[in-house]
């Protein structure tokens, strides 16, 4: 009986250790969608993305996000517009009130897009929305409210009419990660400049931006990154699949690989997809992805980030 | 009995030990951050005063004195190479095996169909190359060269050639021949994967440095030269910083760093970077309402006015600044009452930088060599948005910024 219990309870603790694990290892959303928000903003499909989007000056919209541990993170979102009057300039203003009640602002004007031809459909941009660069906030849920208005140049309060719309494809709250004294922000990769085999497309009208593709099974593309600081580190990244497929996804430094298969849906809009956590040491790391099915893929980006230790 | 004495004796001893352990090890990491945060800022204390501009050391530090370097000369490439020689020579700066990050002023590069080199607008392609190769030269692992620009189309000098681009491509090309492919030619945005943060006297708090420039062992400004548009009088190495910043942050054109206090954040990104070498591009030039011809700045062909281009280089980025300043500015007016300090004073973020410590700007602590200053000097027309002088007045108690 003795014998059994004991058996029993190295059982217990070598998968209640794993079970522990797994469960710390629990990922947040990296990247919340914008049509997850509700107000003023309407739904539609902008550049082949599911979007928020308004062309009335000052319609609000709102979002909840969960922060799921006391830091600092950035705020970030992905906007697209097609404003060329060089004196029109689309501006966002978010406030925030986080789970203790305190408020956080930020704001962010995005140039217009005069350089662009007379028939390209815009362009999105990353653009920061929290203030110096980044907020404080406590562990909980953060309500985002939002509104968009047309400024008449960068340096100005001065408003103007919105030439266009201005669409919101998704919120990203990244937590800086801190290491000692030094502070970094998340990785953000952008694919047609790493090496590999993907085709790079300059500028593509039908969506807005520049990617790479490639419908070639085994066809890589590798991108050297720096990790800044040992934690857990969740991604995601950007694709279109519209005949479906499958990406084969590597993290590996020597004496280290991370290997995740992520099964894609056929869509014909971009989608985000999770890159689940990965415990990463500090270093140089080589990221790796593959396209592991005969299918058309593009990619726009990857953004990693350190998960807040607990 | 004697057993329980032993451990009371023993657990003693333990919590003792434990304790100046603990003692010595605070102690040290007390010291090392002391060490680190005077290494990390250098700063003198100086007593100026603002309306006399007259200035008294009240540091423990010694200020010491800098060397800058002026050539003239028609091989814009030669008098590059011949402007680092003064100095000491490349080796001086790069160790074998660096990672160098050069940041050349290539602002708007032609866009609106005009030739950006001869206008001015930006750093000359033999400049850009000169220190390139002599950074390989001096055994540089590698050469980054790069700029931030927020725009879809490839940056001009890495791809477009001819009249509007920046035409410094056929000479990397020829280089990486030589060379095995060490220089890259790149735009910030692209490359740049995360970014550091770094501290800013600003309400900012932080600055996002990209990763590329942060992790470089050494850091080059190339800037060409120019007066430039409120809110300062000049444009040279140490504003040309300002090319980094990201806009995914700052907007474009930077306009968050303008609304912080733009002075103060040009010292903050050269606190922050320390650049090593500092060559300005004197070929063509820039006056007036610069810094682009879109903005109404007037080119300067510099051999025209002093018979040859000029390079001016140096290891103190505030010296080589101040420098370059007093070459363009010969008979602005007012100047500080002390004349040692000169036009320079009125450079809000020149003189910031001199206050915290970056650098010199007075004459009697720069050492220039090469050519001399009273033989070149030229009278540039300032811009004329009454961007000079910036009397360094306080208002209402606050600080200029």
């Amino acid at each position: 009986m003795g014998r059994v219990l004991i058996n029993i309870f190295i059982l217990v603790a070598i998968f209640g250790a794993g079970l522990s694990d797994i469960l710390l290892a629990q990922e947040h959303p990296l990247f919340v969608e914008a049509v997850n928000s509700r107000g003023d903003w309407k739904e539609g499909v902008v550049a082949a993305r599911r979007v928020i989007f308004t062309d009335k000056a000052g319609a609000g919209s709102e979002i909840d996000i969960d922060v799921p541990a006391e830091g600092k993170y950035q705020l970030l979102a992905y906007i697209h517009h097609n404003w060329r009057n060089r004196n029109a300039f689309p501006y966002i203003r978010v406030e925030a009130v986080d789970a203790k009640g305190s408020s956080h602002s930020g704001s962010h004007t995005i140039e217009n897009i005069w350089y662009l031809e007379d028939n390209d459909s815009g362009r999105w941009f990353f653009v920061s929305l929290s203030e110096n660069p980044y907020w404080e906030l406590p562990e909980g849920r953060v309500r985002l409210k939002f509104r968009a208005e047309g400024r008449s140049s960068p340096w100005e309060d001065k408003s103007v009419p919105l030439e266009g719309k201005v669409s919101i494809y998704g919120f990203i709250l990244a937590p800086v990660t801190v290491n000692g004294d030094n502070s970094h922000s998340f990785l953000l990769i952008n694919p047609e400049h790493c090496g590999g085999r993907w085709n790079v497309v300059d500028y593509d009208k039908e969506y807005s931006t520049n990617f790479v593709e490639t419908e070639k099974k085994g066809a890589e593309f590798s991108c050297a990154i720096s990790i800044p600081k040992a934690a857990y580190y969740s991604g995601v990244f950007s694709v279109l699949s519209a005949q479906g497929g499958s990406l084969g996804v590597e993290i590996e430094n020597k004496g280290f690989s991370f290997k995740r298969t992520i099964t894609l849906k056929n869509n014909p809009e971009w989608q985000m997809c999770q890159l689940e956590l990965v415990y990463l040491n500090k270093g140089g790391y080589s990221i790796k992805v593959k396209n592991l099915k005969p299918t058309l893929l593009k990619m726009d980006f990857l953004l990693l980030s350190a998960r807040i230790d607990d | 009995m004697i057993l329980r004495i032993w451990l009371r004796k023993a657990l003693t001893n333990l919590f003792v030990l434990i304790f100046v352990l603990f003692r010595v090890s605070k102690g040290e990491a007390g010291k090392e951050n002391s060490r680190f945060d005077e290494n990390k800022y250098n700063s003198l204390s100086l007593s100026v005063d603002r309306k006399t501009a007259k200035i008294s050391s009240a540091g423990k530090e010694q200020i010491s004195v800098s060397d800058v370097s002026i050539i003239k000369g028609g091989d814009v490439y030669s008098i590059t190479k011949e402007a680092i020689d003064l100095l000491g020579g490349m080796k001086k700066v790069v160790s074998p095996g660096s990672k160098v990050f050069i940041k050349p002023n290539y602002i708007t590069g032609g866009l609106d169909g005009h030739d950006p080199v001869a206008s001015g607008e930006i750093a000359h392609p033999a400049v850009v190359a000169a220190v390139a190769e002599e950074c390989l030269k001096a055994g540089a692992k590698e050469v980054i060269i790069g700029e931030w620009v927020e725009r879809p189309i490839e940056i001009n000098f890495g791809g477009k050639e001819g009249r509007e681009g920046a035409q410094v491509k056929k000479l990397i090309d020829r280089l990486n021949k030589k060379y095995r492919h060490k220089i890259y030619l790149i735009n910030l945005m692209d490359y740049t994967k995360s970014f550091k943060f770094v501290p800013s006297k600003t309400s900012l708090k932080y600055l996002a440095i990209p990763d590329i420039v942060a992790n470089a062992d050494v850091i080059i400004s190339i800037p060409s030269l120019k007066t430039h548009h409120y809110p300062s009088p000049v444009s040279l190495g140490m504003k040309n910083f300002m090319g980094i910043m990201p806009s995914l942050f700052y907007g474009e054109p930077r306009y968050k760093l303008h609304e912080a206090g733009i002075h103060q954040i040009i010292v903050d990104i050269n606190e922050a970077l320390r650049p090593d070498l500092v060559v300005v591009s004197g070929a063509f030039g820039m006056e007036g309402r610069g810094a682009s011809v879109y903005l109404s700045g007037k080119p300067v062909d510099v051999n025209s006015r002093v018979g040859g281009a000029l390079v001016i280089a140096g290891t103190d980025p505030v010296a080589v600044d101040a420098t370059a300043t007093r070459l363009i500015t010969k008979d602005w007016r007012p100047v500080p009452e002390d004349l040692q300090l000169g036009s320079p004073w009125y450079v809000h973020h020149l003189r910031m930088a001199y206050e915290q410590g970056l650098g010199n700007i007075n004459t009697a602590n720069i050492h220039i060599v090469g050519e001399k200053l009273e033989d070149v000097q030229m009278n540039w027309e300032p811009s004329d948005d009454n961007v000079y002088p910036e009397i360094p007045e306080p208002k209402n108690g606050q600080s200029i910024n």
